[in-house]
């Protein structure tokens, strides 16, 4: 009994080394390269720090969150966001598990196809953002024609405070939505076979297997993918940028599009690292919650 | 759980603060190690970076003068280039040379961007050269340069190159609906301008393109100077304020004419680049780079007319500025007499000229000018007498960045159904709120 | 598995074909426009005709003149050659703290994994300049390290390696276990070729993430030499007036790598549902 029990102790011990090996390299780089700087962003939030002045750099207590309270933009752009996040996040799930579950086959040049869906995280977004300003022209775009042979429009799309975001979570979704269709594929990928064949044997139809089936066996990659969507649409900017420079009338300003306007193109670190802080306050808010129900989910 | 990644967090800030010395700890004025470095030939080493890598004919340029540099001084200076990719907008360049600010490492001469001397200059990033070159020296270079380099008093930098804007036109466009272009000397004022456009839209051909979807620093440099041109600005004389300028009267102005050329339909308020080249605007509001671009796409007969004033009683004023060569704030004391040859040797006579070989701008000085044919006879003399009699440049202003970006936003708004005064109050109130100005 | 018929095939491939064009068109427009010149893309742009090819007599003019332009494959090797690097050692280090914290128990293991949570929030603007101070005052300006170091932990990829651990049914570790292996064989011999597809993931997103990367490159390397695929390409876009069809020929150019390895390692998705892992 003694033995026993002191074996066991020895023997968790040794796995708390191997578990701390293993997350070692990356801890280490990961405290070096992020931690460390997200450290001195938070410094920074507390000071007037300008790129171009570094010598001059203050500490101005809570100056600048207590501006930031007073900032139309900024509060505009957390809206803005929020509403772009509602929206682009249920669409670009289904969309990519939808995908997923298509080319999850055996078929002749299948991977071809995956390529296909593929495709638009390939290319950069400036190009395709390029491109998708010419398609949602007003005047004689591409889907405007396509809309007009159908007797609608013509929308102004871009050019109309209403629609001007709805335009960039279409877009955003068709382009994102390849990147977590991977990542579905290799969830699906892990789904023991026997399970299927189990189901068959018993007579399960197609939808029960995939409700009985493929959605518990996805449960743990669609954690990641509805968090990883979340996190990157929080950090939407270069198809505003692009596209609409955050506008019509603010329409399309997002958060991280306001830090970076603040923090380098208008030199004002001190008051972007502030933005910085309460934008990753608010995502890390909501990661968490998100983590803790989808995982309490799990458990059950 | 939450106050646990709280207290980690600040433990991590704590620890990140004392290793990185509490932010930027080598100003931007505390200048290089002291002793400079030499050759081995004795010759003092010079670093200078510019924002054009050797794959552009530009950047083969820059490397080529650098290269005459070294050996026009041969055992005295030796300079050594770094060309820097860039995006666009200058990102990549300039988070390089900003980080190079905080950390220390910036070389001895560098190129800035027109727009950003008065930024650079305040904060010490680079310093006054009036003193290491003479008044005649100075006189040759278009006024607009000076002006465009000169902050608090003080001339900070010069270029090879300067641009212009002007109305490129159809002739043959122009003959069928009858109209006579503008001269060089007698520019149109936008009541002649809104006339000719109007005669010129059709069905598939708009009067005139403008860029009115590029919503970033092409809307100042295309329309200051019609605010210029009636006496005002979007900054006070000091740079510093918005209110009464941004949002008066000559602004309001401005933008009610842009707004009324959208909804005429006589420019196109969405993209449309390259109508004027593909014959689907019968006039451009372009800049100096555009001769090049029409080349790529041949058959139009073109002539250029100069930037249109606002009416009558204004002035003639139009767009200038470039990027130019500064001596960094980091520079050793012994080394700013090299540098300073060097910035004399990047915009020389033959510096401009070469410039104009490779990317077709128009050069920073007279004498240059005179040596290229090109703006001694028509369309191109239009830009050769715009900068030498009208250009003005933009407001050499600490806060130049957010006016502008405010100035375009209100253009923006404008076209997407705000009220002009209510685009522009808003405008100078977020300019207020940014910049803390009370 | 039942064979499809004919006409469910048909079908099948009908619809996998439609939905294909509505994600290729950007590809197909790059494709495309890279044999034509400015004025051929344009005129195009407002009709369907931008999706189709219209050739001059010079076929491959546009791609001539980028290749005179740019040393793009200097560029592409140099590129290659760093992110290889950073994938080989990213997926073994990132995927062992992802199986860390899927199975083995370790003091801290919640605390460390929520701060992993927080730090795959911070959008990269924000740290970028004091990630540049950490490397200058390493002394790593101008090496390669500059840009290999931070790129290899990823607390997304930690997270992505977690998960698909999760997935994996415990029981086939505990028979290595009883045969008395240790965490780091099982690691290496039994989990990392059973979770194959989720490093080929890994691998593609990873290579796409740093083959478009350009700011940070700019920031930390400055030798001609050493340049990226992106510092390369920027020079078609940073001279007004932009050439168009060369832009074009040199995306399609970098692009060609990419399709090459997602293709290439679509071998590790075993297609379809028929086989993977536990045999029992």
């Amino acid at each position: 009994m003694n033995t026993g029990n002191a074996v066991k102790q020895k023997k968790l011990s040794r796995e708390n080394w191997t578990g701390l090996a293993f997350i070692a390299p990356a801890v280490l780089l990961l405290i070096l390269f992020l931690l460390i700087p997200f450290g001195l962003t938070i410094g920074n939030s507390f000071t007037n720090y300008n790129i171009l002045k570094p010598g001059e750099t203050q500490f101005v207590g809570l100056k600048n969150f207590i501006k930031l309270t007073r900032d139309t933009v900024f509060m505009k752009s957390i809206v803005n966001t929020f509403v772009f996040v509602i929206l682009v996040v249920p669409l670009q799930v289904c969309l990519a598990l939808g995908l997923a579950l298509l080319v999850n086959r055996k078929l002749k040049g299948i991977s071809v196809y995956r390529l296909a869906f593929f495709a638009p995280t390939v290319l950069s977004l400036v190009v395709v953002s390029i491109l998708w300003s010419y398609i949602y022209n007003p005047n004689n775009g591409l889907l405007n024609s396509l809309l007009g042979s159908l007797g609608l429009g013509p929308f102004k799309f871009l050019n109309n405070p209403r629609t001007a975001m709805l335009c960039i979570v279409v877009l955003s979704a068709w382009q994102g939505c390849g990147f977590q269709m991977m990542i579905f594929l290799s969830g699906l990928q892990d789904i023991p076979a026997y399970l299927y064949e189990a189901a068959r044997v018993d007579g399960a139809t197609r939808l029960q297997q995939f409700f009985h089936i493929t959605l518990p066996g996805l449960n743990n990659i669609a954690v990641f993918v509805s968090l990883n969507i979340v996190v990157s649409a929080f950090q939407l900017i270069i198809q505003p940028m692009m596209m609409t420079a955050g506008g019509p009338q603010n329409a399309t300003m997002t958060i991280v599009y306001e830090i970076y306007q603040t923090g380098f193109k208008y030199n004002q670190m001190g008051y972007g690292s502030a933005m910085a802080l309460v934008f990753t306050v608010i995502v890390l808010t909501i990661t968490l919650i998100q983590n803790k129900i989808t995982s309490k989910s799990n458990e059950d | 759980m939450r106050k646990k990644v709280m207290s980690m967090l600040l433990a991590g800030t704590m620890a990140a603060m004392t290793l990185a010395g509490c932010g930027g700890g080598s100003g931007a004025g505390a200048g290089k190690a002291a002793e400079a470095e030499t050759a081995a030939d004795g010759s003092m080493e010079l670093t200078i970076w510019v924002h054009e890598t050797d794959s552009s004919d530009e950047g083969k340029h820059y490397a080529s003068l650098v290269e005459q540099f070294n050996e026009t001084y041969a055992g005295k200076y030796h300079a050594n280039l770094s060309q820097i990719a860039r995006s666009g907008d200058a990102g990549g360049y300039d988070d390089k040379i900003n980080a190079a600010i905080s950390n220390g490492g910036l070389p001895d001469v560098y190129t800035v961007d027109g727009v950003t001397v008065a930024q650079y200059a305040d904060a010490g990033a680079i310093i006054p050269i009036d003193s290491y070159f003479t008044q005649e020296e100075l006189a040759d270079f278009n006024p607009s340069i000076i002006q465009q380099g000169t902050y608090d008093g003080k001339l900070y930098t010069l270029g090879a190159m300067d641009s212009s804007v002007g109305i490129f036109y159809n002739k043959d466009m122009f003959q069928a609906a009858g109209i006579t272009p503008a001269t060089k000397e007698e520019p149109w004022t936008l009541e002649e301008l809104t006339q000719a456009a109007e005669k010129l839209t059709t069905e598939n051909c708009f009067g005139i393109t403008m860029s009115l979807d590029a919503k970033d620093e092409t809307m100042i440099y295309f329309f200051l100077p019609l605010i210029q041109s009636q006496g005002s600005n979007i900054l006070s004389e000091d740079g510093l304020l918005t209110d009464g300028y941004l949002n008066g009267q000559a602004a309001v102005n401005v933008l009610t004419w842009i707004k009324d050329m959208a909804d005429q339909g006589y420019a196109s308020a969405t993209p449309a680049e390259n109508s004027f080249e593909l014959g689907q605007a019968a006039m451009a509001l372009t800049g100096a780079w555009e001769p090049t671009n029409l080349e790529k796409f041949g058959d139009i007969n073109w002539g250029l007319m100069p930037m249109p004033k606002y009416d009558s009683n204004s002035k003639a004023v139009s767009a200038c500025g470039s990027w130019t060569f500064a001596i960094s704030g980091q520079c050793a004391d012994e080394k700013k007499e090299g540098a300073a040859e060097l910035v004399r040797f990047m915009t020389s006579t033959e510096a401009a000229k070469g410039m104009f070989d490779a990317n077709a701008m128009p050069p920073s000085r007279q004498s240059a000018f005179a040596q290229i044919d090109a703006f001694n006879q028509e369309p191109l003399d239009v830009f050769q007498y715009q900068l030498t009699n009208t250009a003005q440049s933009r407001p050499v202003s600490v806060n130049y960045a957010v006016a502008s970006n405010q100035f375009a936003t209100a253009v923006q708004n404008v076209l997407t159904g705000m009220e002009v005064k209510e685009a522009l109050d808003q405008a100078v109130e977020q300019y207020n709120f940014q910049t803390d100005t009370e | 598995m039942k064979k499809m018929s004919l006409s469910g095939k048909f079908l099948m491939y009908g619809m996998l074909t439609v939905i294909a064009l509505i994600f290729m068109f950007p590809l197909i427009w790059m494709l495309v426009s890279s044999f034509k010149d400015d004025a051929g893309i344009f005129s195009d742009i407002t009709s369907l005709k931008a999706f189709l090819p219209s050739f001059q007599p010079e076929v491959f003019f546009n791609y001539q003149q980028v290749l005179g332009r740019i040393p793009l494959m200097g560029a592409m090797l140099n590129s290659f050659s760093y992110i290889v690097v950073v994938i080989l050692l990213g997926l073994i280090v990132n995927s062992m703290a992802g199986y860390a914290f899927a199975r083995l128990k370790f003091p801290g293991k919640n605390l460390i994994f929520s701060l992993l949570l927080a730090v795959m929030v911070i959008p990269a603007q924000t740290v970028m300049l004091p990630q540049f101070s950490i490397i200058y005052k390493m002394g790593l300006s101008n090496s390669y390290l500059a840009l290999i170091l931070p790129a290899i932990a990823s607390p997304m990829y930690i997270f992505l390696f977690r998960q698909n651990f999760l997935g994996i049914p415990e029981s086939i570790e505990e028979a290595a276990k009883l045969d008395g292996a240790g965490s780091l064989r099982i690691f290496f011999q039994l989990i990392m070729p059973l979770a194959k597809p989720i490093y080929a993931t890994v691998t593609i997103l990873v290579f796409i993430a740093l083959w478009n990367d350009f700011v940070w490159p700019v920031m930390v390397i400055s030798d001609t030499a050493k340049q990226t695929i992106q510092m390369a390409l920027s020079s078609l876009f940073s001279i007004s007036p932009v050439n168009y069809g060369n832009v074009m020929a040199g995306l399609t150019i970098v692009t060609i790598p990419v399709l090459v390895i997602f293709l290439s390692l679509q071998k590790y998705y075993v297609a379809g549902v028929a086989s993977t892992g536990a045999k029992n």
